[in-house]
């Protein structure tokens, strides 16, 4: 097989540098890392058209020219026979439509809220002040819908908490609708479709994806350091292990910075399986160097670096699998999951095997010199070893 | 290698019996009861992992594995699988729930959206929820008028009238919509449930002066009763509910009845029975019919003939299934006269809770309360009191949702986009399968450890395509398929590995067991990472990958790493 020298052999701290410098790089790209619709909130319109060729710059500055804020327009061959082209536009949320969420979300924050104020008030003629207050500044937002969007309503006429509601409902889904509509009246005018899906993400919609994703974030993380914590029961392994993985993340998120790869929902789901596999890779070796006694411990990290290396290469192979996938169906989950892992899978290999090996080779010399080594012991295995 | 006799040796293992025969046993269960076939394979796969498990013997794990194998294959043939809509084509559109909700809600929710959908002819709808927070509403065409039209549906709400004798006492725009709350056991005396609400004080008059004199006359609750309109009932669904419950009536009397909760000034709707009209000789007495206007209400079982009469005669036909038709009566001890109706959902009456003597003795106060009996004894009795409790709520909301919904980013695949995705994914699945053979087969140079793991990972995935494709496959679903192929590889790497070292005196079970310490805490963490996003999130979007990447590493722990090891093992003592 190939004779590749121990590189743990000889001054092994050299190989931090690696990944510290990539570390550093990344903190540099990952500003540049741009939101996916899903997450700044826009509308996708993907259309399957049988236009032989569609002109990419008259077309934008053509949508621009009627107003509408194109983020990104591409076009690709469709893979299926049935149309010739597949274009994808991605459109920004105009002020209007921004202000409409935002007041809708207000109004409806409060509505029952003010109804049951109304009802104590009649009752025992209580609060009057806040309920007149409150009720106003519902009048309020519903005035601003209504001026928004063009109807010739006021709050004061409608007299009926009710109707207020319906009407403000309503007119602000006719705005939608005819805000959609203009849009796709200009899109039509640009490109001929047979087929369209229009993918809206409104502001409340991507703050709920935000708030839904920071929440996994926090509980992943905590969970993945204390199950970490709770295997080693030993500081340094730990940190170890937590700092390669942490390591990882970050320099996939550089990249993603780098090459332009949107965080997405998908993109996301791909981070979370990195910190599954960075893990992986970071526990073999700490186990291997720490919990081992065959050999000296550069020649144990020097084997878990092989099957380590193997892993990744496995990993990597399925993951371009479906990155070539990705480019022949252009699908958006497809390219991101993958484009996103194998990022973090190279990253993971500098990571793991640097910063990592450095810092558990330190320690396992440290306590082989102290004579200190602890026996493996086995902490989930019960049901499942021979 | 194994021997003939090994083989007949280790088969004739009790343990191996027994797990073969439970497998047939499942596969039998699937192919005679098809309703019970996703339950009865998924039964089937726990119980032979937890018994591989449990029995820790090299036959046993090697026999669990090729009967689970069997039970996928059995359950693809038998149950199907099922893909999401970017693969067969169709519109989503999520529905996100403003704060999450228990279990009965949800349903409710889903009820709701499907009886809507059901109003305005969109019967192919389907709609499931997805965690405690999120609805799907998926149609299996891809139509922007569509997606507009659900968005109608959803948005909304139906008009409530409460109607005693014949007059609008209250209607829904009166009642203050926050106001409308479940009341707690303490304070609706002996009922089993109670729901309050509020009007406003200009309503209350009215109210007050319509139901003065009128205690124990029933408040027929309507929601959107429909006007302008007849309605055609056959003897069987009028006197259906009669005579489950026992009671004779004449047809005169019940009749009666039905009219009674008809009444409307200006507005009433006749009834008719379909038997005595003669489809030849109609007539309607002095009712003016507007043609594409009056409404004749019509169930799903009246003879095409008089339907088609009626058409002629310019009614605009709604029809109604059978159930809907049969009118719930309410008899009561007091008398005959006292009878009424309880609900009629062809006509849209939900309910009609009897006026309390307090509220008609002239302007009372603006807050009421309905409250009403449960049927049944112990937890039933609770979960209906529950159940009315709620029905009655979602009446004076309009039947609105239960919840505040916000409308998801609705996605269409054209049906020829999506077949032509599957079959691209399937295609990339297999090259992932064969490169990553290969590129086992340069770093270890042996067919005889590279076959086993490639075998054990086509087994994993089309038992985990099997599991998945029970429920619906989505983009993600299949990504983290592929991915699988690549990541359950890992573990039979480091097994192969530690058995491969050479500076070492340890016996190959020592050396697995310690394969196995480190897989199964990898596989811990690994999972535990990704269950957050399984649990909590309820992003729909990428469940998908997430459960694939959960179920991909159990069934790695569970049953394919265990027959590796077994196979490996051997192939090492020799």
């Amino acid at each position: 097989m190939f004779q590749i020298p121990n590189p743990y052999a000889g001054n092994y701290r050299l190989l931090a540098i690696p990944p510290i410098v990539l570390l550093i790089a990344a903190l540099f790209f990952i500003p540049q890392i741009h939101l996916g619709v899903e997450f700044k909130g826009g509308t996708l319109i993907t259309i399957a058209t049988n236009q032989e060729s569609v002109d990419e710059a008259s077309a934008v500055s053509a949508l621009r020219g009627q107003g509408i804020e194109v983020s990104s327009f591409k076009v690709y061959k469709s893979p299926a026979a049935a149309y010739k082209n597949i274009v994808e536009i991605e459109v920004a949320r105009s002020t209007s439509q921004i202000n409409a969420d935002r007041l809708r979300a207000e109004f409806f924050a409060n509505v029952d809220e003010v109804s049951k104020l109304q009802a104590q008030y009649q009752a025992d003629g209580e609060d009057e002040g806040r309920y007149l207050q409150e009720a106003a500044k519902l009048d309020k937002t519903a005035d601003e819908v209504f001026a928004l969007t063009g109807s010739r309503l006021r709050a004061s006429e409608t007299g009926n908490i009710n109707v207020l509601r319906r009407e403000v409902a309503a007119s602000l889904a006719e705005f939608n609708e005819k805000q959609k509509a203009t849009l796709l009246g200009s899109v039509s005018s640009v490109v001929k479709y047979d087929e369209i899906s229009v993918e809206e993400i409104s502001a409340s919609l991507s703050s709920k994806f935000i708030e839904k994703v920071g929440g996994v974030v926090l509980i992943s993380a905590s969970l993945v350091i204390i199950v970490v914590f709770l295997i080693y029961r030993t500081l340094v392994p730990s940190i170890a292990v937590l700092l390669g993985a942490g390591t990882d993340i970050l320099i996939a998120l550089g990249a993603m910075g780098l090459f332009g790869i949107p965080l997405t929902l998908a993109s996301f789901a791909a981070l979370l399986m990195l910190v599954g596999f960075a893990l992986d890779t970071s526990i073999l070796l700490t186990m291997r160097v720490i919990k081992r006694k065959e050999g000296t411990a550069a020649e144990r990290a020097f084997d878990a670096t092989k099957t380590g290396f193997t892993m990744g290469l496995a990993a990597i192979v399925a993951f371009s699998s479906l990155y070539v996938l990705s480019y022949v169906t252009h699908i958006g989950v497809y390219y991101e999951i993958s484009a996103v892992a194998l990022c973090g899978l190279v990253a993971d290999m500098f990571a793991t095997w640097g910063i990592n090996a450095v810092i558990v080779l330190d320690y396992a010399k440290k306590k082989e010199k102290d004579g200190r080594m602890q026996e493996e012991k086995p902490i989930f295995t019960g049901i499942f070893s021979n | 290698m194994i021997s003939k006799n090994e083989f007949i040796g280790g088969a004739s293992d009790r343990r191996v019996l027994a797990l073969a025969v439970f497998t047939l046993v499942c596969i039998a269960w699937m192919a005679l009861q098809p309703s019970m076939g996703v339950p009865a394979f998924m039964g089937g796969i726990v119980v032979v992992a937890f018994a591989t498990a449990f029995w820790k013997n090299n036959n046993v794990k090697i026999a669990g594995l090729l009967c689970i194998v069997f039970l996928s294959l059995f359950s693809a043939y038998n149950n199907g699988l099922k893909f999401g809509i970017d693969f067969s084509g169709g519109v989503r559109i999520p529905i996100l729930l403003e704060s999450p909700v228990d279990s009965p809600t949800m349903d409710e929710m889903v009820q709701i959206i499907k009886t809507r959908s059901a109003a305005f002819g969109l019967t192919e709808v389907k709609v499931r929820p997805v965690g405690d927070s999120e609805i799907y509403v998926e149609v299996p065409q891809s139509n922007p008028q569509l997606v507009g039209n659900i968005e109608k549906i959803l948005s909304s709400q139906g008009v409530y009238q409460g109607i005693v004798d014949g007059k609008i006492a209250v209607s829904g725009d009166d009642i203050l919509p926050g106001t409308i709350g479940r009341l707690s056991t303490g304070s609706i005396g002996g009922a089993d449930w109670g729901v309050s609400f509020t009007i406003t004080t200009a309503a209350n008059e009215q109210f007050s002066k319509t139901v003065k004199g009128k205690a124990n006359s029933p408040l027929y609750m309507f929601l959107d009763r429909p006007s302008n309109a007849i309605v055609v009932i056959n003897r069987e669904e009028l006197f259906y509910n009669l005579n489950i419950t026992g009671v004779k009536m004449t047809q005169k009397d019940a009749l009666a009845i039905v009219s009674k909760a008809l009444l409307l000034d200006g507005d009433e709707i006749p009834v008719y029975v379909e038997e005595e009209l003669d489809a030849n000789n109609m007539s309607f007495g002095n009712l003016t019919i507007v043609a594409n206007k009056t409404k004749a209400i019509v169930s799903n079982a009246t003879s095409l003939v008089l339907k088609n009469a009626l058409k002629e005669k310019g009614f605009v036909l709604v029809e109604k299934t059978t159930e809907e038709m049969q009118p719930v009566y309410s008899i009561s001890s007091f008398g005959v006269s006292q009878n009424s109706l309880n609900m009629w959902r062809a006509i849209g009456l939900l309910s009609a809770p009897r006026l309390s003597p307090e509220v008609t003795k002239g302007i009372s106060s603006p807050s009421y309360s309905i409250t009403g009996a449960a049927l049944g004894t112990g937890n039933a009795r609770l979960l209906d009191a529950d159940k009315n409790a709620r029905e009655v709520e979602s009446i004076l909301k309009g039947g609105a949702l239960p919840v505040r919904i916000t409308l998801g980013s609705a996605t269409s695949v054209p049906a020829p986009l999506g077949a032509e995705f599957l079959r691209a994914s399937v295609i990339g699945a297999a090259i992932a399968l064969i490169a990553i053979s290969l590129m086992l087969a340069l770093r270890y140079h042996t067919l005889k450890l590279i076959l086993p793991v490639v075998l054990i990972s086509l087994a994993e995935i089309i038992v985990l395509v099997a599991i998945l494709g029970s429920f619906t496959i989505d983009l993600a679903g299949m990504a983290g398929i592929i991915a699988a192929i690549g990541v359950s590889v890992d573990a039979q790497i480091v097994v192969t590995d530690e058995l491969l070292k050479k500076n070492t005196s340890e016996s190959a079970h020592k050396r697995l067991e310690k394969a196995f310490s480190i897989i199964v805490t990898n596989v811990t963490v690994a999972i535990i990472a990704m269950v957050p996003l399984l649990l909590f999130s309820g992003l729909v979007e990428i469940i998908g990958f997430a459960t694939s990447s959960i179920l991909g590493s159990l069934l790695g722990v569970f049953i394919s790493r265990p027959a590796y090891g077994a196979i490996a093992e051997r192939l090492f003592e020799n």
